[in-house]
């Protein structure tokens, strides 16, 4: 018992804690680098692709590069003063 | 004048109670910090308010509370006890969600895995605490940084303590920048936290697009569990990456999660009702998700400076502290304490990859969790 709190370390044992935490990291471990794995090899499985499919940057005319915001000029003129000003202000500090 | 006392009797003021009294002032410090402080005001605000407004004590024959059967906050508040919000969250996160600098730096997704660490130690605690092994899970998975996902095992696991582990996993999330710079600086050394990094790989579209599907069957074959959430974060992922999609991923990212999110985060606030939240129970919740946050911090550094043992091209191990997933917060965090010590070092772009890996390693920890106990 410290500080009121009383712990009890034999319910860990009694309610299999220790293999759920152990097992549960494992798990997530395991998924997650075969994720990193999978991403590792995934640049060269696409050059082998890309023999037979070449890459189309642009199916639809369009791609997520290409897309454009959907803001105006007038509006991008409006934001850069406003950097600006920020900016100016920070360094007149 | 029967009737005039009668209605003076049934108003808040005279239904009041210390209690109610003191969860308002949480609920009026949660607004103020989030307006002042800036800290998570999209949650903070929500939240407090719903805070005053759970705790507004009413006649005993009006129906009103989240807890009344029949009334509407009954009916809103079905989306977080069904863990019904937490998946369209999740849906937003990912038609947000750039994994560019994942997929270029794959290395980095293992720093995710290792913070969650602090979900499991924390599972452990809860545990020798006393609470049962389902409000253990429940309580641990505070350790993953992520409001959304705590919500989710929470009511699946341990509805009634949903209100003080959602307000727990906010709370720390909202405080991140205090709680982790003390832990990164003092499990690093000067010449680690200079480390640079090289600078991330373009990454081609195709892997972008490949990426959701396949790592969305890697996890949800390894941990059915997690199908909800992860599903439906690779899916919002997809729609944003495969760019024919652009209305349904622009609706996810920002009308549908700002929606949910009110009403997770109002929701969320107004279960917390006095005579449910201001327990002893609730105490050690909080002190529980303090320490899951400590050690999933210090998991996540401990294992980059682990890793680097082994690698040519060192990592900065403050990166390691992103793996928390708290997008972005934590990210920013690894910036600025990075910047302090070399304020041309720029570690923004290479904690994002740990963040987001973070975020999968907490919906999976979750999923294996919520499979493993029901």
């Amino acid at each position: 018992m410290v500080l009121g709190i009383s712990l009890d370390f034999q319910s860990l044992m009694d309610s299999d804690g220790i293999v759920i935490a152990v097992t549960g990291l494992m798990i997530v471990f395991v998924a997650l680098a075969m994720v990193s794995l999978f991403i590792k090899v995934l640049p060269n499985i696409l050059n082998v692709v890309s023999l037979w499919v070449p890459e189309c940057e642009s199916p639809h005319g369009h791609s997520a590069d290409s897309i454009e915001p959907d803001v105006h000029s007038e509006d991008d003129d409006e934001v850069l003063a406003a950097i600006g000003f920020v900016l100016k202000n920070r360094l007149s500090k | 004048m029967e009737i005039f006392t009668e209605f003076l009797s049934d108003t808040g003021f005279a239904r009041m109670t210390l209690p109610n009294a003191a969860m308002i002032v949480i609920g009026i410090v949660f607004i103020s910090l989030a307006i002042i402080k800036d800290y998570e005001p999209l949650l903070l605000v929500p939240i407090g308010f719903g805070v005053i407004v759970g705790n507004i004590p009413s006649s005993d024959t009006m129906l009103l509370g989240v807890y009344d059967r029949g009334s509407v906050l009954y009916y809103l508040y079905f989306g977080v006890s069904q863990g019904i919000f937490p998946p369209l969250i999740f849906l937003g996160i990912g038609a947000m969600t750039d994994f560019s600098t994942m997929l270029s730096n794959p290395k980095l997704v293992l720093l995710g895995a290792a913070a969650q660490i602090g979900v499991f130690l924390t599972f452990l605690g809860a545990l020798a605490l006393g609470f049962d092994v389902k409000e253990s899970a429940a309580i641990g998975i505070i350790g993953g940084a992520d409001g959304p996902t705590a919500i989710f095992l929470a009511s699946q696991l341990a509805p009634e303590l949903l209100g003080a582990i959602a307000i727990a996993a906010y709370s720390y999330m909202a405080l991140v920048p205090v709680i982790q710079p003390p832990i990164m600086r003092l499990l690093t050394t000067r010449e680690e936290r200079l480390i640079r990094m090289k600078p991330p790989r373009e990454v081609s579209r195709r892997e972008r697009i490949i990426f959701p599907i396949v790592a969305f069957l890697i996890c949800s074959l390894i941990a059915p569990g997690a199908i909800v959430l992860i599903g439906m974060m690779f899916f919002g992922n997809l729609l944003k990456e495969s760019c024919v999609t652009e209305r349904l991923a622009n609706t996810a990212r920002t009308a549908m999660i700002d929606i949910v999110t009110i009403l997770l985060g109002f929701c969320v606030g107004a279960s917390t009702a006095a005579d449910q939240f201001l327990k002893p129970e609730s105490l050690q919740i909080f002190g529980l998700g303090a320490l899951s946050f400590c050690i999933a911090t210090a998991g996540g550094l401990l294992f980059a400076k682990l890793m680097n043992l082994f690698l040519k091209e060192k990592i900065n191990p403050l990166v390691g502290a992103a793996g928390v997933s708290a997008v972005p917060d934590s990210a920013r965090v690894v910036q600025m304490v990075g910047q302090q010590e070399d304020p041309h070092n720029f570690l923004l772009m290479h904690a994002m990859a740990p963040n987001v890996a973070g975020v999968i390693g907490s919906a999976v920890a979750a999923g294996v969790l919520w499979s493993v106990l029901t």
